[in-house]
């Protein structure tokens, strides 16, 4: 399960991009089963991912990528820890 | 494209909320015409015209894919994207459409085309009739990807770059196009790149003549033409 603090940040850009209502995204929510998120929200998704998480998403990595808890889990892979999320663990 | 990949097609149309009940049926009786074996002599399309005078603005993403034109050597592999027939894409070619594929690590997994005008634009004939368009104006008429990439967004990258690129670089002023009036992923991949979309064609052919019915601009027109010919003959007003 991705961290927490992530798993937020991320609900809260795909929620931006696809207009979809935060409350209603889950860790398995995704351009399947998920109004608005289309692949012109997807692209606008990942691009935002970068921005706000320090990433670099490759292209074959955004096409595995199917869900809300798939793109947070990356970015917890991926990221250099983020101080909100230091906060949040107490380290 | 495959018998599974249009059944699919049809599953998702028919499934979709934002289709409406007639959408629907109209839907189901254009893909019969065409599993009964009438299509071409009957044929049923409803299809929404998208128009833009105005580039894209440019995603920041994906900047590990690479956009070009196509040439005569990607025929071979274009054709694999989505059933192509290699004479018709080298005739496009030869006649000056400009066409645009993806690269992702070397492999072409999307490509999108667009004709010139004023030069009529011939490969809807089947569908409506040839018309003449403006110069300056381009006809967005072909895309496809390969199946591992859909839905990533990594057409919708390769569709904005090219657009950027047909009005920077080759000077159009307007951009149109047609889209089946149930594909709502492709009507709405162009409305979020600023596509409008002024209006919708019917067209049903039924032996040697095809009725169209234009609704747009708060009027409607009509026309009736023989198959063979691309001269319509207009009608009056419903």
């Amino acid at each position: 399960m991705p961290d927490s603090v992530i798993l937020d940040r991320v609900r809260a850009l795909v929620s931006y991009y696809s207009g979809a209502a935060e409350e209603g995204l889950s860790t398995d929510s995704s351009p399947k089963n998920t109004a608005g998120w289309d692949s012109v929200a997807n692209l606008g998704i990942m691009s935002a991912v970068e921005d706000e998480f320090g990433v670099t998403v490759a292209t074959r990595d955004v096409i595995k990528l199917r869900t809300l808890g798939d793109i947070a889990a990356y970015v917890e892979a991926n990221a250099n820890p983020l101080p909100a999320a230091k906060s949040a663990s107490g380290t | 494209m495959s018998l599974r990949r249009r059944f699919e097609h049809l599953t998702e149309e028919l499934s979709r909320d934002d289709n409406s009940l007639g959408d629907k049926v109209l839907r189901i009786a254009q893909r019969g015409t065409v599993a009964l074996g009438l299509s071409p002599r009957v044929s049923i399309n409803r299809l929404m015209i998208v128009e833009t005078s105005s580039p894209p603005k440019p995603f920041r993403g994906m900047r590990d894919v690479i956009v070009r034109r196509a040439t005569e050597r990607d025929v071979g592999v274009l054709c694999t994207i989505d059933d192509g027939d290699p004479a018709r894409i080298r005739g496009w070619l030869a006649r000056g459409d400009l066409a645009y594929v993806a690269e992702l690590d070397g492999e072409v997994v999307c490509h999108t085309w667009f004709h010139p005008g004023p030069t009529p634009f011939e490969g809807d004939r089947a569908v409506c009739a040839d018309w003449a368009l403006d110069a300056g104006t381009f006809w967005s008429f072909k895309g496809a990807s390969r199946a591992d990439v859909r839905e990533s967004g990594l057409f919708v990258k390769l569709f904005q770059e090219a657009l950027r690129e047909v009005f920077e670089v080759h000077g159009a002023r307007r951009v149109q196009g047609f889209i089946a009036h149930t594909n709502h992923p492709s009507l709405i991949m162009h409305e979020r790149l600023g596509f409008t979309i002024p209006g919708s064609f019917l067209a049903i052919g039924v032996g040697g003549l095809k009725w169209i019915r234009w609704d747009g601009g708060g009027r409607t027109r009509q026309w009736l033409l023989p198959r063979a010919s691309s001269t319509a003959i207009p009608l009056p007003p419903p």
